[in-house]
Formats: C-alpha cells, sequence, structure tokens
C-alpha cells in the first residue's frame, strides 16, 4: 500500500493544526517571562490551562484519530486498519522530530493517548507525541513545516483520503442516483 | 460473477451489429456497480414503461484477455472509437443485460489513488429494443383489410421484420381468447380487425413501438426483455420478448427469499376511480366516449351505440370542459358523475385520428355523422363477437375492457401500497423484475431493483402485491 504526497500532506496540515494549538500554550511563557496577574484579574493556575489544553488536544487527536478510522473502513483498508493508522501517525511525528528524545511537560499526553485507544497502540501512540513535544515550540513548527513540503517519507502503508473529497464525492454519487432514476420507454 | 461483453461496430444490436470481440470477466470489483437500476413502471403513473440501467466498474489490473488477445484497456479503449458493448452480468440463475456505447465509457489512468478503471454506463436492453422499434413506423406492419388475426397472431405480425434472427416473441400460456372467455363465456371469437387498423390516418408517422405500448395500456398487458439463457456464451446472444399478465403472475410458482428489511412505500396520491376511454365522439354538448370507469368493486362501461348509427346510450359522457364524467345509462338517465383529479383519473389512451371513408361496414366503431371530432384507441382494432339472447353481437368491446380493468385495479385508491425491501441474494436465486416470490403465504412481484450488492450479497428492490 502507498500513502500518497497529498494525503500525507493534509495529515501533516492537520498536525500542523494542532501543534499550532499547542503553541498557544502559557507554556511558552514560562521560557521567557513569568506569569503574572493584572491587578483585580485572577489568572488560573498554569498547570491548570495546560492541563486543560492538554484534554483539548487529546479531544483532537481522538477526533482525528477517529475520522481516519471511519476513512478507511469506508475505502474496505480495514484489513490493515487502526494499527496501521496509528502507526503511520506515530512514525510522522517521529520523522517530524527526527528521534528526538522523549520527556518534557508534553509527555503527559501519554496517558491520555494511551487511555484514548488503550494497549499497547496506545503506548505507541504516547511515546511518539511525548517525543515530539520535548523539543522547544518554534522548532517543531519549521520542522512539520520542512516536512509537509517534503517527499512522502513513508510508503507502503494506508491510503488516508482526503475526508471533503470523500464527502463531495459521495454527494455528487446520491444526487447522480436520484436524477438517473427509471428511464421512459 | 460472470460478466460477458460483446463488442460490435454498428448502430443498434437489433438492427445493425458487426461481431468484432469479446471478454469474458469472472469477477468486478466489490464496488462494481455503484449504480444499478431497474425498473418496470412508475409505481404511481398509469401506464408508464420504464427500463433502467446500471455503471460497471471494471480494473485495468484485471488480467483477463478478449478472444482476440485484448488486454482490458485496449479492448475498450483502443485506437478506434468505433464500437458499442453488449454487456450481460450474471448472477446466479439471473442475468441482467444493457448496452454500452462507446461515448458511454469512461476511464481513469490514474494509477495511483485506487483508480486505473475503466466504467462503462450500460442501458437497459429494453431500450435498445425500444428504439429499433421506434425506427419503424406502423403503416409498415402488413396487415390488410379483410384479414382478422388472433392476440397471439397479431403480436407476431406486430414485430415481424423486426427481430433480426435474435430476439424471441414470448406469449402467455394462457390464450388471450380463453382469457375473454374467463369473463363471458358466450364469446365467439376475439380478433384484430385489418379494416379497424387500416382507418387510423398518419401511421406512416406513427412508430411501431408507440403502437405497441398503447396495446399494452389498452389490453392490459405487460411485457419484459431477458437474454435466453445459454446464448450468452454465443456472437450474438438472443432476447426473449416477453409479453405477459400480471394475473398469470399468481400461477407461477413464487421464489422462497429471504428478506433483511421490508417497509412500505410512500407513493402518489391515488383517486378513487380510474376512466380508460377507447373512443371518442366530440358533440356540441358532450363528448361521448366508449370507455369504462371502476373502483375497487364497481364498473360503469359504456356501449356507445347499438350499431343502428343513432343510439349513444348507454355512455360516458364529458362536459365542463371535460373535467365532467358522467355515466348516462340506456335510458338516457346520468347514474354516476365524477370530478376529473379528484373523484378520477383519466387513463390517458391515445386516440388517434381515422377516417371511415372507405364506406366498408363497420358496425359500432361507425361514427355518428353530425360528430365534430374524437379519435380511436389503437387497442380498439381489436373486437370480440358475443351472443346475447340467442342472437351475435360482432361489434362487442366490453369482454377487453374489463379483461383490462384486472391489470390496472391496482392504481386505484383502496389498492396494496408498494413495499420496499432488501432480499438476500443467494447462488441459486432467480430474483428478476416482474418475478413473484412469497412472505407470509403472500405473494409479491418485483417491480424496481434499486441496487444490486456484490458484496454485502443483497437485491434492494421494490414490490407490490399480487
Amino acid at each position: 500500500m502507498n500513502i500518497r504526497s497529498q494525503e500525507l500532506t493534509e495529515l501533516v496540515t492537520g498536525l500542523n493544526k494542532l501543534i499550532g494549538e499547542i503553541s498557544r500554550l502559557p507554556l511558552t511563557r514560562n521560557t521567557s517571562q513569568p506569569l503574572a496577574a493584572r491587578q483585580g484579574e485572577n489568572y488560573p493556575e498554569v498547570n491548570e490551562n495546560i492541563r486543560g489544553v492538554t484534554f483539548d488536544i487529546a479531544g483532537n487527536f481522538e477526533i482525528m484519530l477517529g475520522t481516519t478510522k471511519s476513512m478507511l473502513v469506508n475505502m474496505g483498508l480495514m484489513d490493515s486498519g487502526f494499527a496501521k493508522t496509528v502507526q503511520i501517525i506515530v512514525q510522522l511525528l517521529g520523522s517530524i522530530t527526527r528521534g528526538s528524545s522523549g520527556g518534557g511537560i508534553f509527555s503527559g499526553l501519554l496517558g491520555v493517548i494511551g487511555g484514548l485507544i488503550g494497549g499497547p497502540l496506545g503506548a505507541a501512540a504516547g511515546t511518539g507525541i511525548g517525543s515530539i513535544f520535548g523539543n522547544s515550540m518554534q522548532s517543531v513548527n519549521t520542522q512539520v513545516n520542512s516536512a509537509a513540503h517534503a517527499a512522502p517519507q513513508m510508503i507502503n502503508q494506508v491510503i488516508i483520503k482526503n475526508p471533503v473529497t470523500f464527502a463531495r464525492a459521495f454527494d455528487v454519487e446520491v444526487r447522480t442516483r436520484s436524477l438517473r432514476g427509471g428511464i421512459d420507454l | 460473477m460472470p460478466v460477458y461483453i460483446k463488442k460490435y461496430h454498428g448502430s443498434n444490436y437489433f438492427s445493425e451489429r458487426e461481431y468484432v470481440d469479446s471478454i469474458e470477466l469472472t469477477h468486478i470489483p466489490a464496488d462494481g456497480l455503484p449504480i444499478f437500476r431497474f425498473e418496470t413502471e412508475d409505481p404511481a403513473g398509469l401506464g408508464t414503461y420504464r427500463a433502467g440501467d446500471f455503471d460497471l466498474n471494471i480494473s485495468l489490473l484485471q488480467k483477463e484477455r478478449s478472444t482476440g488477445g485484448k488486454d482490458i484497456r485496449e479492448f475498450f479503449l483502443g485506437e478506434e472509437r468505433d464500437y458499442y458493448y453488449l454487456v450481460i452480468l450474471k448472477t446466479g440463475a439471473q442475468s441482467f443485460s444493457g448496452i454500452s456505447q462507446q461515448s458511454q465509457i469512461h476511464a481513469d489512468y490514474t494509477y495511483t489513488q485506487n483508480r486505473w478503471f475503466v466504467k462503462l454506463t450500460c442501458k437497459d436492453i429494453l431500450i435498445e429494443w425500444a428504439k429499433r422499434c421506434e425506427a419503424a413506423a406502423n403503416s409498415t406492419i402488413n396487415f390488410a383489410n379483410g384479414e382478422q388475426l388472433t392476440f397471439e397472431e397479431y403480436m407476431i405480425r406486430h414485430f415481424a421484420g423486426l427481430t433480426s434472427g435474435v430476439v424471441m416473441l414470448g406469449l402467455p400460456q394462457k390464450s388471450y381468447l380463453s382469457r375473454l372467455r374467463e369473463l363471458y363465456s358466450n364469446i365467439q371469437w376475439c380478433y384484430a380487425l385489418g379494416d379497424y387498423r387500416n382507418f387510423i390516418t398518419g401511421q406512416e408517422n406513427i412508430s411501431r413501438w408507440e403502437t405497441f405500448k398503447e396495446l399494452a395500456k389498452g389490453l392490459g398487458f405487460n411485457f419484459e426483455m431477458y437474454l435466453n439463457p445459454g446464448s450468452e456464451f454465443t456472437n450474438e446472444p438472443e432476447f426473449v420478448f416477453n409479453i405477459f399478465f400480471l394475473s398469470d403472475l399468481l400461477d407461477e410458482e413464487p421464489l422462497e427469499v429471504e428478506t433483511i428489511e421490508i417497509s412500505e412505500s410512500i407513493t402518489a396520491p391515488r383517486l378513487e376511480w380510474l376512466f380508460l376511454k377507447y373512443r371518442s365522439f366530440v358533440f356540441p354538448e358532450a363528448e361521448y366516449s366508449d370507455g369504462i370507469f371502476f373502483n375497487g368493486d364497481t364498473i360503469y362501461q359504456s356501449d356507445t351505440n347499438h350499431g343502428d348509427g343513432t343510439t349513444l346510450y348507454p355512455t360516458c359522457a364529458l362536459t365542463f370542459n371535460g373535467k365532467m364524467l358522467s355515466y348516462v345509462n340506456g335510458n338516457q338517465i346520468t347514474e354516476k358523475s365524477l370530478m376529473k383529479d379528484i373523484d378520477y383519473r383519466d387513463f390517458g389512451l391515445k386516440l388517434y385520428g381515422y377516417d371511415f371513408m372507405t364506406g366498408r361496414p363497420i358496425g359500432k366503431l361507425f361514427p355518428l355523422n353530425e360528430a365534430q371530432g374524437g379519435g380511436i384507441a389503437y387497442s380498439r382494432i381489436f373486437n370480440c363477437a358475443r351472443v346475447h339472447g340467442g342472437n351475435i353481437d360482432f361489434y362487442d368491446f366490453a369482454p377487453v375492457q374489463e379483461t383490462t380493468i384486472i391489470n390496472y385495479n391496482r392504481f386505484t385508491k383502496i389498492s396494496m401500497n408498494v413495499f420496499e425491501g432488501k432480499i438476500l441474494l443467494n447462488a441459486d436465486l432467480k430474483l428478476s423484475l416482474w418475478k413473484s416470490f412469497k412472505i407470509s403465504s403472500e405473494t409479491y412481484t418485483i417491480i424496481t431493483i434499486n441496487e444490486l450488492s456484490l458484496s454485502d450479497k443483497f437485491i434492494e428492490c421494490k414490490f407490490i402485491k399480487l
């Protein structure tokens, strides 16, 4: 099975968006200046912010993985299935970080993703993600961008179709079918 | 699921075909039939006849080769493009056939993204046959004045010269005369009369297909076309054009099927009464009709005149600009009045112009001299002779009208709805259009197939209770 450059781009774009969300974390402020409350305002604790965003990230991943799974089901490729899907994401993320070591505060995702997916798959996903976010955010973004424009690094994997295109194709099919009712003799 | 595809030069399978090549596919992709729709009629439309079509996807990676040694791409998309294809799908004991012109073939050469396929849009073989018959004028039917043909003889005559050696006409086992005699045992004969046919004007501009459909409506029979089993292996497969009456389906052994889903379908509103008009005489005060109107249990039937050229009653009379239908009995008393599109629907038999200037004796068909217009249904070329009280009536059309009602009662208000369902497809099941099957001791027949799923092994269809 091949993974197509367009499909890879879609996946990477999705990840970029996700990482974009991550980049808005208060975490970035840790490296520059401490969080300071203006007079009369109540800021939440840093850890609370991170926890909330972490759950957002986990939710995004859940949606993404779920979408990918449903696409695969539609494409009749479930023989390679969910495990392949997760493997792709893990490999993709691994390729983005170029083998950076795990750790950092985003390794907290380990448990979340692991919980979502369950079992070794979850652990694998968590490990990959934890590895990525061990580096600084700017570095990750730069490499994701370069990965999005690079030639696909994974081949012989599952095929992921653009969900938008897939939905449109389905609509057209339905319309065509209804228009092509019986033919008068 | 074997697929037999024959390639020809020419324009129409039933008139011009020059065999070029053929290919047999032992299988097709799981999504090989993205569109599959075969219909027989509009469930809400009286006297509508419909056919269907299907799309067939074939992967260019399939390894089959034609008898001429071509691979799939070369077979469909070679440099020369002046071909058409006969496609026969066989699943279990049933077959579906269609014609695909070269312009109806679409190919995607994108090797990536799971493409690399050829798609053929195939029109029901019945459409091809209808086109053939549409190209022949009714005036080319050799039917001389003075000739009398039974129903069976006339049908063969109607299609004489069009079959091109590959169409076999199927006729009901029960003769038409015996069908009429089940209603009226005193019928002496029933013939199509050459004189009656030849009174219709402008037949050089009317097609044989149109008049055949008018016969089907007016006499109340149906038709279908299917492959003559076994001929799919030849270069020129044969087809059976079968004429049948819906009531005969009850005599067949119904199939035993396994239903996955079943539901009742919504149809257009049905009115209580239907009106079939076989002849029309237009007078200043009304349009008098030789016709019949009926609901589930009541029939009003005209006799128009008694052959004396003057008596109009009993009759179906139309007034109020053709919207008010009344039954006026033999004593000129109006027994029943109905309003069009509220109480009744007009069946819509086409009434052709006619000319009786030949002076031949034609009894009840003779229009009253003072009539200002009117017309005659093509099915009125048939006529019965019946004995009444020791006297023979040579111009009796009533049994024909009543036989027709049997077919169209299902379009009245009280008739049973249309059902939809999914039926499991197994290898031995001969489940096609107009096949009867049994569910819980009731017999149904299929009027539409909406989907044929090879991967999930079911047919999605519409059916009616017999």
